[in-house]
């Protein structure tokens, strides 16, 4: 099987399909953000939405988005480090879905390990960091990234807590 | 009819007489005050009798005693007077017009800009003795260009005025605006390719636009066209972004002229891509934009504009909006004395971490070294107090390596110029609305600015384009 990864312009028919599984596997606002609309807005525009392609067809993706904007999930929330603010070289990686016949294949690694190559160059990346679910902790640590902070209480939904990875591009 | 037609007449011919002294730069300092001053009594009469606005704005103002150093005494006209007078600006009827045009309407509601004959006649001379030294500069005198049009038709003056101008030029002119309903990209491109069209007039975004429409159909800006000079304008379009232009088409590009709908062409390139203010055709006067205090004529200032042409619309001191500089070069022949240079606009400048920055200066921060670039975006971000940016270009199929070093680049010029840090990302593909700024407004296609909450109509503006961009 034939794996690549490129970027999905948003309002394309690929994006729409990246969206829609967003939506049914994560959830519409599953954190429960305030502003949640208006900043998914500003995080479609200001992302790397990266597709990942088995043998020329869709079949997941992720999002990258800028840190140090005021933009992630991690800063809305305040959950990240004050001095995190100035890494605008680091992107923050979210919404990562494959779709469901293609899960336990090696795409969802794959497609995460050259979407952080493709970003990095075209983006003078210094490296990536995750607020993630505890059960994807051990997926990134594949692709390399430690663990920083485990059980960091989500301050909008009572009972839910993140994981901080961190993946530093030498 | 014989009256308004004997009168249009004598105009051209009056007109037409100075113009053409001008142009051959047979023209002195003193017949062209002479002239001015002539001309502004005339039109102030004009419009104190014909314009209600001007009726109440002008009232009690004996005009006789105006004249061209003593026009700080009069009241400005601004864009928000023409925003609430709408048809009271006019100084007759539409019927008396030979064209109906109106402002874009993007930034606001759209204001009435009719031309009745002299006026379009005085702008459009101006305009043509330009595209005549661009002509002679590009083409040998055996090779008669073909212009290719390509902006909007409808209620906007663009295409009227150039077709104008191709056909008192002798030379073939075909209009294909791509966003017409019957043409879009694949007619538009095909008739630049068939027709071996070697001019084009449109905006600096459209032709980054025709670039990237080519390549997804195969086709090689370079290679495949003809296209030898592109004629800008609608949009900034700073030396940087020309750059890039040039490196995508191998074209030369002019910034071919400065104006508006309202206000008509009011400078026009000249051979070595500079603009001329006509000087037989408006009073210029340059203020500080924020008191309005008259500064001289050298120092950069909000450009304020009086028309001296007594028809439909003549704009008393109106205020453009524009930033510029009106350089004295102390030529002896006064065609090639002046030049302008537009700096920004006003309301297209930006506040970053407290420093003021104009559009051109992020424009050229963001595009220093860029070549084969089909567009780009900036986005203005707040967090913890400290203003920052996102910028995105759009560089597709550029190598990895080439990349890096094109980001870290730009990463560094935004420091070192703008002052604040910022992400830089090289996207394959940008939404089509970023590169029609050149028919809505520069601020409002390319700039999103996080920090605005719809405080003034280009937030607004940007606010609808930032919802259009995902969910087209």
């Amino acid at each position: 099987m034939n794996i690549e990864v490129r970027q999905i312009t948003v309002g394309s028919s690929h994006w729409r399909q990246y969206k829609a599984w967003r939506d049914q596997y994560i959830g519409v606002n599953p954190s429960d953000e305030p502003q949640y609309e208006r900043l998914e807005d500003l995080r479609d525009a200001c992302s790397f939405q990266m597709g990942f392609y088995a043998d020329g067809a869709l079949v997941g993706g992720v999002r990258l988005t800028p840190l140090g904007h005021g933009l992630t999930l991690g800063e809305s929330l305040s959950l990240l480090p004050a001095s995190w603010q100035s890494m605008r070289r680091y992107f923050d990686v979210n919404r990562l879905v494959v779709a469901e016949q293609v899960r336990g294949s090696s795409i969802f690694l794959a497609g995460l390990i050259k979407s952080f190559s493709s970003v990095a160059a075209r983006s003078a990346a210094k490296g990536y960091i995750a607020l993630c679910s505890p059960k994807l902790v051990p997926v990134y640590e594949r692709v390399g990234a430690t663990l920083l902070a485990d059980e960091l209480a989500c301050p909008t939904i009572k009972g839910k807590v993140f994981s901080l990875i961190k993946l530093d591009l030498t | 009819m014989y009256e308004k037609s004997r009168e249009i007449d004598l105009f051209k011919s009056a007109f037409g007489e100075i113009a053409n002294s001008y142009r051959r730069g047979g023209l002195t300092l003193a017949q062209l005050n002479d002239w001015k001053a002539h001309q502004l009594r005339q039109v102030l009469a004009h419009v104190q009798a014909r314009s209600p606005f001007y009726a109440r704005q002008l009232a009690g103002v004996d005009i006789g005693t105006i004249g061209l150093n003593t026009m700080s005494r009069l009241p400005f006209t601004t864009k928000d007077d023409l925003r609430i007078q709408m048809g009271n600006m006019l100084s007759g009827t539409y019927r008396d017009a030979a064209f109906y045009y109106e402002t874009t309407g993007t930034t606001g509601p759209a204001t009435p800009c009719p031309r009745d004959v002299k006026e379009s006649f005085a702008s459009n001379l101006q305009l043509r003795f330009a595209y005549e030294d661009v002509v002679a500069a590009n083409f040998p005198a055996q090779h008669a260009p073909i212009l290719g049009i390509l902006g909007p038709s409808e209620v906007h003056s663009f295409s009227d005025t150039l077709e104008e101008i191709a056909k008192d030029l002798g030379i073939c002119s075909v209009k294909a605006w791509p966003g017409s309903p019957v043409i879009g990209f694949d007619k538009c491109l095909s008739l630049l390719k068939d027709l071996q069209i070697d001019m084009v007039a449109t905006s600096p975004g459209q032709v980054m636009t025709l670039a990237k429409e080519a390549r997804r159909r195969g086709l090689d800006p370079k290679r495949d066209f003809s296209v030898k000079a592109f004629m800008l304008s609608g949009e900034l379009c700073t030396p940087e972004l020309a750059a890039n232009l040039k490196s995508i088409w191998g074209a030369e590009i002019y910034n071919s002229l400065y104006g508006s709908q309202e206000a008509f062409v009011i400078a026009s390139t000249t051979a070595d891509n500079t603009l001329r203010p006509h000087l037989t055709n408006y009073v210029f006067e340059i203020v500080d934009p924020k008191t309005g205090e008259v500064l001289d004529n050298d120092q950069i200032g909000e450009l304020v504009v009086t028309n001296l042409v007594a028809g439909v619309k003549p704009l008393i001191r109106y205020r453009t909006g524009d930033v510029v500089r009106m350089t004295d070069t102390g030529h002896a022949d006064l065609y090639r004395r002046y030049r302008l240079e537009v700096v920004g606009r006003v309301k297209d400048s930006v506040t970053l971490n407290g420093v003021d920055y104009t559009a051109a200066q992020i424009e050229a921060a963001i595009m220093s070294g860029v070549t084969q670039c089909y567009g780009y975006q900036i986005i203005i971000t707040h967090k913890n107090g400290e203003d920052a940016i996102i910028a995105k270009l759009e560089l597709p199929g550029r190598p990895e390596s080439e990349l890096r070093s094109l980001v870290d680049s730009i990463g560094a010029n935004i420091s070192s110029r703008l002052g604040c840090s910022g992400t830089v990302m090289g996207v394959e593909d940008l939404s089509e609305h970023v590169n029609l700024g050149g028919w809505i407004k520069w601020k409002a296609a390319r700039l999103i600015d996080t920090r605005e909450a719809q405080e003034d109509e280009g937030a607004g503006v940007t606010g609808d384009l930032l919802k259009r961009l995902n969910t087209a």
